[in-house]
């Protein structure tokens, strides 16, 4: 399967439902979707509300299992993993871009960056890093801004910088240029392109937007939990 | 159901409150156990305090209509104190004055030591000696012996603490005999506010005695034959005209002289308890502020669609008001069963609650509804006086 | 680069909990508040209670805690000590003071027409008399003969100074006046202590019924009597042996049985300190929730996420905890000057309170913030970002 210009995979997943159960119904968010992310791939997933993107980037992320099908990280079915090895992983190899950014209120924009290794007691490399990954998506003189001085597009780049901190093999995004206006979409597509080149990052955004589908290497539709086309 | 609903229309503001209540139902139900705590530690402090009342005063219940007479050291002498000796012509005085009633001389010998069969002396133990000791106390073992007979009863903490029983042997040495005694009975317990001190003592018959000193004598009047005010009148007329001679003490005076230590100390502990009640106001305060924090939208379109500063205040004091009654609520019955639980252990009946305990329970759920309310105030202060304007940014 | 950032970033967990903790300002002062008084009333109660305890104690102690008293026994054939009886008494006990004293019973002659009983102590020497009781006015004569020495209850009762005249009589001797010449001061109490004290050459037996052995603590005192009784006491009962210890020990017990139980009931108010905190922290984690969905998201294991949640209870309870113990202190202080006579008497119980009040301030916070720290850590990250 895989080839030459094809490489192996990050990411793998076969026949994978998610089912929720709530108040006795059963809802199937993903019904048996099968998906692989390359290395340095951009993959758009777009889809009414309510078609999966979203369990879906979950799912991507590790931060949830699938009700039935496997999804492999380099071979392994990550159901396997308990909660430590997937919390792990996915500070490893994984970063998150959300929907409203949930920057934290009462930190400025360089500590919110920071957030991710604040744990690590590494203060110097961790304060140099953030510096860097700010002034990279053009925000070098917003360190000390909070979040509530930020415009959106501001608070979306911060949440960018955020990802992007324990250098991730895959970042995830879920409609990152939803509320932007088309320049600053423009740039984060930019960003993104520079980290996929430089860097060999899949990149996996949900969207809404046919100028960032357009962009990408490979688009998922989703209807109904189901990939069509 | 139907009349449900229309009465909950005439408290609309309770009907609000409720609501919020159960809305953060973590919050609200933390913050009633507060309460719920506080109420108990009062009330079941005041309960506990008055069943240990109680059962220590039980000691009293066979001393009804008893004085104690004794001799004053220094007649003349204002602050003199009782510990003197009554002589047997006294004693006689005494059998005058106080008429039917019956009095009975009491023998405390002076170095007086009680010891075991292998010589050690029995601490803190006290020989008495009275005519007719079942007048005033019961068995727990054994029997009382006669007049004459070479055997005591001891008190209940004696036998505890030295380990005899009924049938073992003493050796009671005092000013004018050291003999070997039989142990005929032992005395049910009776607390440290009996007024011979019971539990402490061995009691010798009087006919050990040839020649015996009385340190005091008790005074009982039976309540068909007179009263014993009019009897300790009669005893106060013949000893204590100019000089005074003896010294005469209602049990019953020396009881309630008790009964007040015993609620002072009462008071005391109920007050440490209470802090916990107070810390249970800081708690509902707490939890209001954090209630109108998260409906600050709300309460800003009450007050934009015309409720008054004194609506909105009601309301959220009614709401602390709430967890309060919910506190009481729980926390009554459960001290009512902890009061329970410790009169079958002290007292020996659930039920026995007296009017003075259940005080103590209302104390406690009053003060526990009332610190709701206060606690209550300030953030109800707070969300009534907030800008609607700025409640609604 | 600033030092204080490169500190901090070494306690990361402390420097994210004080950050959340003054978040909420007016929300953790409360809860701290709650812990305050419960550690008030815990430090004040047993603190207190201790420097009641120590004060009360060391009354006892000076009134002969660290007096061995030694009577004839009843097997004796006499029923007093004789000077021989007190040397072998001596011997036994080596280089420490036995002071040989008789108690009786005399008459004051006040006027000739009139007497009162009055309770004596015939002491062997001036210095003896000097060794058991404390002299407040007056001066001992070296040679002691014609003089009394009296308590200060019995002079102040009775109007005497030093100079006065005392006519005494025991039993059926014929009266001797004797010479005031010094008071004892308060106070007096305590074993074997009279209201006038007479030089025992005036006792024309030299029968003493009481000794005491003076030794340098409670605990010297227990050690002198084991070693009396061993000597004396082994078949037959020679001496009757008594001293205080065992009676301070019960002492001991029954106040911190009492103080513990006040205690306790002090502590109901620390148990509802816990639930503030409990409010508090269930508060600030449904508040943060997708905060702390984020940082699970990006790789925070639950231990971490308990751990800063955890800090933050703690450093509530820390904080209500020490303004506790710095507001009982001034209270404590006011116990001890009452109870010990001076302010600063800290004694080692009323410290180990002090620290137990705080300790058990924390460790209640620390608990009450576990059920809310669990729940959090433990809610999945997609439930709590799913807005
Ligand atoms: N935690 C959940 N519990 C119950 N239902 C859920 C949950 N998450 C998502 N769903 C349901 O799953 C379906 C897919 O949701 P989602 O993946 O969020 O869609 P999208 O992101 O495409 O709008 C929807 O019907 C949604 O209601
Ligand atoms: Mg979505």
């Amino acid at each position: 399967m895989a080839t030459a210009d094809e490489p192996e995979p990050i990411l793998r997943g076969q026949d994978v439902v998610r089912e929720y159960r709530t108040g006795g119904q059963t809802v199937r968010a993903l019904d048996g979707v099968d998906f692989a992310i390359r290395p340095a791939e951009f993959v758009a997933v777009v889809g009414p509300s309510g078609s999966g993107k979203s369990t879906l980037l979950n799912l991507l992320g590790l931060l949830d299992v699938p009700t039935s099908g496997r999804v492999e990280l380099g071979g392994e079915d990550v159901s396997t993993f308990d909660q430590g090895r997937r919390t792990r992983t996915r500070k490893r190899d994984v970063g998150f871009i959300f929907q409203s950014y949930y920057l934290i209120p009462t930190l400025t924009a360089l500590e919110n960056v920071e957030v991710p290794r604040l744990l690590d007691r590494t203060p110097v490399e961790t304060r140099e890093r953030a510096t860097e990954l700010l002034e990279r998506v053009g925000l070098g003189d917003r360190l000390d801004h909070a979040p509530d001085e930020l415009s959106g597009g501001q608070k979306q780049r911060v949440a960018t910088a955020r990802a992007l901190i324990n250098d991730p093999n895959l970042l995830l995004a879920d409609e990152p240029t939803g509320n932007l206006d088309r320049d600053t979409g423009d740039s984060i597509l930019d960003l993104f392109d520079d980290l996929r080149t430089e860097q060999d990052v899949a990149v996996v955004t949900v969207t809404h937007d046919e100028y960032v589908a357009d962009a990408a290497d490979r688009v998922v539709r989703l209807i109904d939990g189901e990939v069509r086309g | 159901m139907r009349l449900l609903a229309r009465l909950a229309g005439y408290v609309p503001t309770v009907v609000l409150a409720r609501r919020n209540v159960s809305r953060a139902s973590a919050r609200s139900a933390l913050a009633v156990v507060a309460v719920v705590i506080g109420v108990v530690a009062v009330g079941g402090v005041g309960l506990g305090g008055e069943a240990f009342t109680q059962n220590q005063l039980e000691a009293y219940d066979g001393f009804g209509g008893v004085a104690t007479v004794s001799q004053l050291d220094y007649p003349d002498d204002g602050a003199a104190e009782p510990n003197g000796e009554l002589s047997e012509q006294e004693v006689g005085r005494l059998r005058q004055a106080a008429g039917s009633a019956a009095v009975i001389p009491v023998v405390r010998p002076a170095n007086d030591t009680v010891r075991t069969p292998d010589g050690e002396a029995l601490f803190t133990v006290r020989v008495v000696s009275m005519s007719d000791p079942s007048r005033f106390y019961e068995l727990r073992s054994g029997s009382f012996p006669a007049s004459s007979s070479r055997a005591v009863v001891v008190g209940s903490r004696v036998a505890e603490n030295n380990d005899l029983a009924v049938g073992d042997r003493v050796t009671v040495s005092t000013d004018s005999f050291a003999r070997s005694f039989r142990v005929a009975g032992v005395l049910k317990g009776q607390g440290f506010s009996d007024p011979l001190s019971a539990d402490r003592s061995v009691f010798v018959p009087v006919g050990q005695f040839d020649d015996p000193t009385y340190d005091e004598a008790l005074v009982q009047v039976d309540a068909q034959d007179g009263s014993l005010d009019e009897t300790v009148e009669r005893v106060e007329t013949e000893f204590n005209g100019r000089d005074r001679s003896v010294f005469v003490d209602r049990v019953s005076d020396q009881r309630d002289q008790r009964a007040e230590t015993f609620e002072q100390i009462n008071l005391f502990l109920l007050g440490l308890g209470a802090v916990s009640l107070l810390v249970a106001a800081v708690t509902i305060t707490n939890t209001m502020l954090m209630s109108i924090a998260e409906r600050e939208g709300e309460l800003g379109v009450l007050r934009a669609v015309g409720y008054g500063t004194w609506a909105v205040l009601r309301l959220v004091v009614v709401e602390a008001a709430l967890l309060g009654v919910a506190g009481v609520a729980v926390g009554v019955p459960l001290t009512l069963g902890i009061g329970a639980a410790v009169n079958h252990a002290l007292l020996g009946d659930p039920l026995a609650f007296t009017a003075t305990g259940l005080r103590y329970v209302a104390l406690g759920a009053a003060l526990g509804l009332g610190i709701a309310v206060f606690g209550g105030l300030y953030p109800a202060w707070r969300a009534a006086t907030r800008e609607p304007v700025e409640a609604l940014e | 680069m600033s030092l204080r950032h490169r500190l901090g970033g070494s306690v990361p967990v402390l420097v994210a909990a004080v950050r959340n903790v003054s978040r909420a300002k007016l929300r953790s002062a409360l809860a701290a508040a709650a812990i305050l008084i419960g550690v008030v009333s815990i430090a004040v109660v047993g603190a207190g209670g201790e420097a009641f305890k120590s004060g009360q104690l060391q009354r006892v102690e000076s009134q002969g805690a660290t007096n061995v008293y030694v009577f004839p026994g009843p097997d004796r054939e006499r029923e007093y000590f004789t000077r021989e009886d007190l040397a072998e008494i001596q011997e036994t006990v080596g280089t420490t003071g036995v002071v040989a004293t008789t108690t009786r019973d005399g008459q004051w002659h006040r006027r000739s027409d009139r007497s009162e009983q009055v309770s004596l102590n015939y002491v062997e020497s001036a210095a003896a008399l000097r060794a058991i009781t404390p002299v407040a006015r007056g001066e001992l004569p070296s040679t002691w003969r014609r003089q009394a020495v009296v308590s200060a209850r019995f002079a102040s009762d009775h109007g005497l100074a030093t100079g006065d005249r005392l006519r005494i009589s025991t039993g059926d001797e014929s009266v001797q006046t004797y010479r005031v010449v010094a008071v004892l001061s308060e106070p007096t109490g305590g074993v074997g202590s009279a209201e006038v004290y007479l030089p025992a050459r005036a006792l024309d037996d030299r029968q003493y019924d009481r000794a005491r052995v003076l030794t340098g603590s409670a605990d010297e005192a227990e050690l002198t009597a084991a070693l009396l009784r061993e000597e004396f006491n082994e078949r037959r009962d020679r001496l009757l042996v008594f001293e205080l210890t065992s009676l301070l020990r019960l002492f001991t017990q029954v106040v911190n049985g009492i103080n513990t139980f006040l205690v306790g009931i002090g502590a109901i108010s620390l148990v509802v300190a816990g639930v503030a905190i409990a409010n508090t922290m269930l508060m600030a984690v449904i508040r943060r929730r997708e905060e702390i969905g984020v940082l699970r998201a990006v790789g925070y294991s639950r231990g971490a996420v308990v751990r800063i949640l955890l800090a933050e209870a703690g450093l509530i309870g820390a904080a209500g905890a020490t303004a506790g113990v710095v507001l009982a202190l001034p209270a404590v202080m006011v116990a001890n000057a009452a109870f010990l006579g001076d302010p600063l008497a800290f004694t080692p119980g009323a410290v180990g309170y002090l620290a137990a009040a705080f300790a058990f301030g924390v460790g209640i916070s620390l608990l009450a913030g576990a059920y809310p720290a669990w729940r959090a850590a433990n809610e999945r990250p997609v439930d709590a970002l799913r807005g």
